[in-house]
């Protein structure tokens, strides 16, 4: 273990993270490119390097592109990964308002303190974790996903039933495709290319990058009236620190949580943590306006799932997003054992991983303390020299999936779907969430019938999926309860 | 670092070895390999390394560039070379995943369609239960599942290459299991280990892998693994059952005879190289180039061997 840390601390080890982290954050802040596609990229390039490099320098860009993903979100409302959905609606207020290095300062730092605490999370509980691994089946991991699809009623308090519409509708648009357990083909209408269904990265694309570049090419610019009060604002200040302590803990603590639940992620993390903030706050109407503990909660939340979806990568070889799905690819394409037995066949490399994390939140923060002030200034470049390049940059993108014409096709077409929805005030969160995690629900309630003879009994006999039905129904009565006692103080 | 400077010296004294090539009219611009699974696969693996002998080695005038084209079981990518033209630019190296989407009819297009350039590796699984398992022979756990029907499941993937030698095994063994839809075979071994599962077809790479923890019983091979001698085939228990994966380079069809045999020649060349002989002892598959008319008859042999137990895979559903 200390030789893992020697190693990822080394000259070499440190530069990999270095290239690792910058190009991650490089990525990340570009709406179209996603982290998931330039470790995709990467991964040819890592085939000659050893394991361990090959490993540290992904999971550098992995934690860059989670934290670079804010730049665009707060400097132009455009989340650059899908992570920084929640960031988007308070970071991007206080940039318009002229507080664009604070904003970008106080994401920064929550970023680090999320790593962190997940870090210690992953260093102390992984090995301890990985030995309940094997006994995580399909009716535990279908319960677990029961638990994050409650999620979605809590998240859309106040917009209740918009938020199932949403649901509704990314679950469908989930179902095209090959079926799980006959492998024969549902609901492609005879369309050759939806037999892989649609892509993940089209269809995020489409609905919050491109759609939100439609709502702005159909707004005023607003962005160089601003400048006169942005010159030198304090990047990171005391107060603002001070102020969120708790804030802080909190959402580094749910995101931990969420991001450990496998095929979660850092998404759904920022989201929860985000209501539940604005939950506890005194504060609370000042959400969305552009308040410091939005940021901080959106922030510390998405970095901590990040670095928590690695628990399930690392010790159930479960891939918690796209990005973990190509790192387990990379650890199975430089022969490890993703999984179960990680641990006890390549110690080395478990901890080389943890170790990695540690590092590239180190490194992260000290690249971010020098580029902020100069990141800022974007915020005062004209909409019409960005918007074309991202349109480029989302083309890219969607081509890129599997070289064809169609997952281009697909992304307009959510394009038009989210410009519909955002008008509408349909959520988009609860789509991406559905539209992820139905399919793995499925597969694993499917998969768990045929383990167990037809029975739905075990989900209530075996501890686990008890243990997290139990919380869905908690979840969701809440939901339910809080929303129609809301309604009624409307009403009175 | 260091495995990337070693390969890189290596080509560079192979490129400096390597007698000069006679120029040809076929190939005047880049080879598009499209591989139709996903970066970090096995495909991907072996498509890699042929590709960086081939370009180190200047095997080719032009170099391959390797495209990745995944989705729906290795349809997506194939479909792209059904649509390519067929002038020797556009190549596909896929195994029998394949033969397995036609003969369940869930594409339209069947090995018929494309011509096939070489074979270069195979790899034949092994049928696994936990290592705990009562079972020590074939013959034992059939006759337990004749014996307890019900309380016996396999882990594989539902459609995929392995479900087909999976249902001959069942044919041959005179008995029926439901198979549990898991996919790969990492998460076919997670799912041993867990209990949830009775028996696995694993690649032979698991043999080490999971050594301790995992049981062979038969090789589905025609012969016993060089590196575990130990254990039989299946043919030798009785079980007349061979699951190999046999990774093989493809044309559109009517690509012309001396391109189909350049690219041949060249692959051969570069399956021959010590990168890919490296690359192929580390994933535990083993180097069988076939070619010509040979390939041809492989490939209907086995294509018909699919279609014949089609039926079953498809109605193969739970209990």
């Amino acid at each position: 273990m200390i030789g893992a840390y020697l190693e990822v601390f080394s000259l070499s080890g440190v530069m990999w993270v270095l290239i690792g982290t910058v190009v991650g954050i490089l990525i990340g802040s570009i709406p179209g490119l996603s982290g998931a596609m330039v470790i995709a990229l990467t991964l040819p390039m890592t085939y000659y390097m050893q394991a361990t490099d090959a490993l540290i320098l992904l999971v550098a860009m992995y934690i860059g592109s989670t934290t670079g993903g804010l730049i665009s979100a707060t400097l132009m409302r455009m989340p650059g990964t899908e992570s920084a959905i929640m960031t988007t609606l308070d970071g991007f207020p206080m940039a318009q308002r002229g507080e664009p290095a604070r904003a970008l300062g106080l994401g920064v730092i929550a970023s680090f303190l999320g790593g962190m605490f997940a870090w210690l999370v992953l260093t102390t509980l992984s090995p301890l974790l990985s030995t309940l691994a094997v006994r995580f089946g399909p009716y535990e991991i279908f319960a677990m996903t029961v638990v994050a699809l409650t999620l979605i009623a809590a998240i859309s308090k106040g917009s209740f039933l918009n938020g199932l519409l949403a649901a509704a509708l990314g679950a469908l648009f989930a179902l095209p495709g090959i079926d799980p357990i006959s492998g024969s083909l549902r609901l492609t209408f005879g369309i050759a290319e939806l037999d892989n269904g649609f892509n993940l990265l089209p269809v995020m694309l489409g609905l919050l990058v491109l759609g939100q570049v439609m709502l702005d090419s159909g707004t005023k610019n607003e962005r160089a009236v601003q400048k006169a009060n942005s010159s030198n604002k304090v990047t990171f200040s005391a107060k603002d620190f001070k102020e969120n302590r708790w804030n802080f803990v909190r959402s580094s603590v749910i995101g931990t949580w969420i991001g450990i639940l496998p095929g979660i992620g850092g998404t759904t993390a920022s989201i929860a943590s985000y209501s539940v903030a604005k939950g506890f706050s005194k504060n609370s109407s000042k959400f969305g306006s552009g308040c410091s503990e939005g940021i901080v909660a959106a922030e510390s939340a998405n970095n901590a799932g990040t670095v928590g979806s690695l628990v399930p990568l690392i010790t159930l070889g479960i891939p918690g997003s796209v990005v973990t799905a190509i790192l387990l690819g990379a650890m199975v394409m430089h022969n490890l054992n993703p999984g179960p037995l990680l641990f006890v066949q390549n110690p080395g490399v478990a901890y080389t991983i943890i170790a990695g994390v540690l590092s590239a939140n180190i490194i992260m923060l000290v690249v971010m303390w020098f580029a902020t002030p100069l990141i800022a200034r974007m915020m005062y470049v004209d909409k019409a020299w960005l918007l074309p390049p991202i349109i480029i940059f989302c083309f890219i993108g969607a081509y890129s999936v599997s070289g064809r014409f169609f997952d281009v096709i697909a992304m307009s077409g959510f394009a038009c779907l989210g410009y519909i929805m955002a008008r509408a005030k349909v959520p988009l969160g609860p789509f991406i969430i559905a539209f992820i995690l139905t399919p793995m629900a499925e597969e694993n309630l499917r998969s768990g019938l045929v383990v167990y003879g037809s029975s739905y009994l075990p989900l209530l006999t075996r501890p686990i999926p008890l243990f997290f039905i139990v919380i869905s129904i908690v979840t969701a009565v809440w939901a339910v309860w809080s929303e129609i006692s809301q309604t009624r103080k409307i009403k009175l | 670092m260091k495995t990337f400077m070693t390969a890189l010296l290596t080509s560079v004294a192979m490129t400096t070895a390597s007698t000069g090539f006679a120029a040809e009219s076929y190939p005047t611009q880049p080879i598009r390999l499209i591989v139709p699974f996903g970066a970090g696969g096995g495909t991907d693996g072996l498509a890699r390394a042929i590709q960086l002998s081939v370009n180190n080695n200047n095997l080719l005038p032009e170099p391959i560039v390797v495209v990745n084209a995944p989705g729906a079981g290795g349809a997506v990518g194939t479909r792209q070379l059904l649509a390519s033209d067929p002038d020797g630019y556009t190549i596909l190296q896929i195994h029998q995943e394949m033969f397995a989407a036609s003969a369940i009819e869930r594409v339209d297009y069947t090995p018929e369609d494309f011509e096939p350039i070489i074979q270069v590796s195979e790899a034949c699984m092994f049928v696994a239960v936990k290592e705990d398992s009562p079972y020590t022979n074939l013959d034992a756990m059939i006759s337990d599942i004749k014996e307890n029907p019900g309380d016996f499941r396999q882990a594989d993937d539902i459609g995929g290459a392995t479900h087909f030698p999976s249902v001959q095994l069942m044919n041959a063994a005179g008995a029926q299991w439901p198979i549990v839809p898991v996919g790969a075979t990492s998460a076919r071994f997670t799912s041993l280990q867990g209990g949830f599962t009775q028996l696995a077809l694993l690649s032979p790479l698991w043999l080490e892998r999971a050594a301790g923890q995992i049981k062979p019983l038969a090789v589905l091979g025609d012969e016993r693994y060089d590196f575990a001698p130990d254990v039989p085939t299946a043919k030798e228990q009785g079980y007349d059952v061979t699951a190999c994966l046999n990774r093989r380079y493809w044309a559109p069809s009517g690509t012309p005879q001396e391109h189909i045999d350049v690219l041949a020649d060249t692959i051969e060349a570069a399956a021959n190289s010590e990168e890919v002989q490296n690359y192929l002892s580390e994933s535990g598959e083993v180097l069988k180039i076939v070619r010509g008319e040979e390939l041809r008859d492989l490939i209907d042999g086995e294509y018909t061997s699919f279609v014949e137990v089609a039926d079953i895979v498809k109605g193969s559903l739970s209990n």
